[in-house]
């Protein structure tokens, strides 16, 4: 186990290594001046030239990442060009928001995923059954942002209940102000990525339920609700698992759109905005932050693969 | 890519695709969420002397430098005032009096007693150095070229400075100069220190500054014009996208909604007070070191085939009036026979365009998103039908300006600002400067145009200044790089009980006498 997860870890640092340097080449592949977009239009060749300087980007691409990855193995990720504030700082504001997002979108997801994909497994003919396959059909088809305007215009426009723009109000400070200012975002999510899991755990709830250790323990007399709680629903959570850990992972970096649409203050937004400017320091940092996350979700869907199902070790 | 008029107009498709979902959705998304629904205690405030307003532009401290509008003079004392209805009256501000040499080569300007936010006097020692740095083109910016006619500034006493003029000078140019010189500290007054804070006298303090989140203003106890400003907070919120900040507005998440698009004027015009600010101007702009438009003959057919009218309905919704050249309607300049003896014909434009004998295929670089795309669309249009194929290449902000100012581009529509009553200011754009850092002609600027731009600059009497205004007019006639389309007033929505939120002629928002 110990060995699995050093080998995994040594991985990350090069999965790391390489995303950053292919980060590093898209973004200055990128068309843009980013002394331009801080000075604006009237700013004259000499200035542009001096904020270059000041900003480190008058070497050569190489030099400069020789630079950036040799003050970032120091725990160094560079300053952003436009606030002047250590990259390291900047997400540090924003993850929380993030992470908080993300909490709440995964809560919602599972809390319709898991019914939902539960009642079209054991119950797939019947109208409810053909109802909640409808409802996943059209969370796979309607895009998130699409349904983010949506409950904009209905819940915050037109009947006022919630907020249009979404501040980040910490979950610990102001528990109902955080559910207040996150809940539309997070449904926007969770309809898409509630389908995706329920769809998942319903195929593979179905296939199990048609297994021989189920009918063993429904002959034994295990009453039909332990049936699918311990046997079942168990066995066939492995493939949800890992689609959560992904969405997960996803939510992290992937909710740009979102941020943008309901003005909500993450790590999406911030990331959006960064490459708009090409602030290549914060870009870099930002993405480094991404992968890690996801890289370290995974490795949680692995070890959580073991205490899912003993048979699986990790070697 | 091409885009073509039909991309445009699958916008609105998708608005009433919005729209028609409006039901469904209230009907299967309200149940799901009302036990959440509470009074989102977000109303942005609007009470209490605070006003949050919404904004999707990028900010920083410095007044030499442009993409400030909309905070910077909540920050800076100004030399002068102008009204803002778009005249051109001088009020005192940051100086109390100034008095013009009966020789036009000089001005002596008092200085108000003022402090700074930092508690620091005003001096017109703080004058003597922007001036300095105002006339370093390498760190004046936006002011250089409008300082291009002092020859020096002295400091008399703690109060007054005397400027001394290279030549007889306009008053009208001097005025525009004050109006546009903000009174910053001497000792803060670089571009690394303003980067991030601010350095004046203005109306409101800085209080919080959380880049591309919040700005966060306090009223200036101490500002000059006591009483005022009326507001004891303002907040600013920002934006990645325009619709999300609608959005907010009509939520009720902020009071104020700035710099919107002319799209929304319609449907928000009821339920909010709509302000249109003094705004900028849309030119279409040629590029002379590029074919097709290194032939002359080329550059003024196309100027024949822009349809203002139609530009200003569709694209500007009825908002705005249309422009020939680069001046406003309130510029001396501006001079409307133009829009008649110029204006849109494609019989003519056909014409010009075969006697030019030019290749007839360009590309128009443009941000994307923006209504420049719009407007070139309605160019694109009618040039296909003289048989002049206009590619449009939409591009990010970063990209644009950077093939922009490395002239990389045939052609464009771009904003230019207003010349205030100084038609010489023309020549501050890169696209219509008078040296050869001109990305339209290079080292090929037509002296002419030199001529002219010198000639508007030390005009002083009323008929010399109607000569020189005329013949600058005539030489951005002939030369046809920067064919004026319309004005583009800039447009706030705004909760109905706040009121007094004005731009300047420069269109920079002033919020000295608003209310909430």
């Amino acid at each position: 186990m110990y060995g699995y997860l050093i080998r995994r870890l040594l991985q990350f640092a090069v999965v790391l290594l390489l995303g950053s340097i292919a980060v590093w080449g898209f973004t200055f592949a990128l068309p843009g001046d980013p002394a331009t977009v801080l000075l604006g239009p009237d700013a004259s060749e000499a200035e542009l030239a001096a904020t270059r300087d000041r900003l480190g980007l008058s070497g050569s691409i190489v030099e400069q990442y020789v630079s950036w990855i040799g003050h970032a193995v120091a725990g160094d990720l560079g300053s952003s060009y436009y606030s002047g504030r250590p990259v390291v700082s900047e997400l540090l504001d924003r993850i929380p928001a993030t992470v908080q997002l993300a909490g709440f979108a995964m809560a919602l997801t599972l809390l319709i995923a898991v019914p939902v994909g539960i009642a079209v497994a054991l119950w797939p003919h019947s109208v409810v059954g053909r109802a909640l396959q409808g409802y996943l059909t059209a969370g796979l088809a309607v895009p998130a942002f699409w349904l983010g305007l949506l409950l904009i215009i209905v819940l915050a426009v037109q009947l006022r209940w919630l907020p249009a723009s979404s501040d980040f109000v910490p979950l610990w400070r102001d528990p109902g102000g955080a559910l207040t200012a996150t809940i539309l975002p997070a449904s926007a999510i969770a309809v898409h990525t509630s389908s995706v899991t329920a769809r998942f755990l319903a195929t593979s709830l179905g296939e199990v339920m048609g297994k021989d250790y189920i009918r063993t323990a429904r002959a034994k007399g295990v009453p039909e609700r332990e049936v699918i709680r311990r046997h079942a629903l168990r066995n066939a959570s492995l493939p949800t698992v890992t689609i959560v850990g992904l969405q997960l992972g996803g939510f992290l970096g992937g909710t740009v759109v979102i941020e943008a649409v309901f003005n909500y203050p993450g790590l999406g937004r911030l990331l959006y905005t960064a490459i708009g400017e090409r602030d290549y320091s914060l870009v870099q940092g930002g993405v480094l932050f991404v992968v890690a996350a996801f890289l370290l979700l995974n490795l949680l869907v692995d070890v959580f693969y073991a205490v899912l199902d003993p048979r699986i070790r990790l070697t | 890519m091409t885009l073509s008029p039909i991309q445009s107009r699958l916008i609105a498709r998708r608005t009433l695709l919005r729209t028609g979902f409006l039901a469904a959705g209230a009907l299967a998304g309200a149940p799901l969420l009302s036990a959440c629904g509470s009074d989102s205690g977000e109303s942005g405030g609007g009470t209490a002397g605070k006003i949050t307003l919404g904004t999707t532009k990028i900010m920083q401290f410095d007044p030499y430098l442009t993409n400030t509008d909309i905070h910077i003079h909540s920050f800076y004392t100004y030399l002068i005032d102008y009204p803002s209805d778009g005249t051109y009256k001088p009020n005192p501000a940051g100086a109390e009096k100034w008095e013009f040499a009966s020789d036009h080569k000089s001005v002596t300007i008092t200085l108000r007693e003022a402090k700074y936010h930092s508690g620091a006097p005003v001096t017109a020692g703080d004058v003597v150095t922007g001036v300095k740095r105002a006339q370093d083109p390498d760190a004046g910016f936006t002011l250089a070229q409008p300082t291009s006619f002092i020859d020096s500034a002295t400091a008399v006493d703690d109060r007054t400075v005397r400027l001394n003029f290279k030549q007889p000078t306009p008053e009208p140019l001097v005025l525009d100069w004050m109006f546009a010189f903000p009174l910053v500290t001497a000792a803060g007054n670089t571009p690394a220190k303003l980067e991030h804070e601010p350095a004046g006298s203005g109306p409101f303090r800085l209080a919080e500054f959380q880049r591309n989140q919040r700005l966060v203003l306090k009223k200036n106890p101490d500002f000059y014009d006591a009483g005022k400003p009326f507001l004891d907070e303002v907040e600013y919120r920002f934006f990645t996208d325009e619709d999300a900040l609608v959005a907010a507005l009509e939520s009720g998440s902020v009071d104020g909604a700035a710099y919107i698009a002319f799209r929304h004027a319609d449907r928000l015009r009821d339920r909010f007070s709509l302000v249109e600010g003094n705004g900028r101007m849309s030119l279409f702009f040629m590029n002379a070191l590029i074919p097709p438009f290194d032939n002359k003959l080329l550059r003024q057919a196309l100027a024949r085939a822009i349809d203002r009218e139609r530009i200003l309905k569709q694209v500007n919704f009825g908002i705005g009036d249309p422009v020939y050249t680069a001046f406003m309607p309130s510029s001396p300049a501006f001079d409307p026979a133009y829009l008649g003896s110029h204006g849109f014909d494609l019989d003519a434009a056909a014409a010009l365009l075969e006697q030019s004998g030019g290749a007839r295929k360009a590309v128009a670089g443009v941000t994307s998103g923006t209504p420049s795309v719009s407007t070139l669309e309605i160019i694109q249009a009618d040039l296909k039908k003289i048989g002049f194929e206009l590619e449009i290449a939409p591009q990010e902000e970063a990209a644009y300006l950077e093939a922009l100012f490395a002239s990389k581009l045939q052609c464009t529509v771009a904003a230019q600002p207003n010349n205030m009553q100084s038609p010489s200011l023309v020549a501050r754009g890169r696209q219509m400067l008078t040296t050869k850092a001109n990305t339209t002609f290079g080292d090929k600027v037509p002296p002419a145009y030199v001529e002219a731009v010198d000639a508007a600059a030390s005009a002083i009497t009323p008929e010399e200044q109607k000569t020189a205004y005329a013949a600058l007019n005539t030489i951005l006639v002939e030369e046809a790089w920067a064919i004026g389309i319309t004005t583009m007033p800039s447009l706030f929505a705004l909760d109905k009980r706040i009121t007094g939120l004005v731009t300047d002629v420069r269109d920079y928002v002033n919020l000295t006498e608003t209310k909430g």
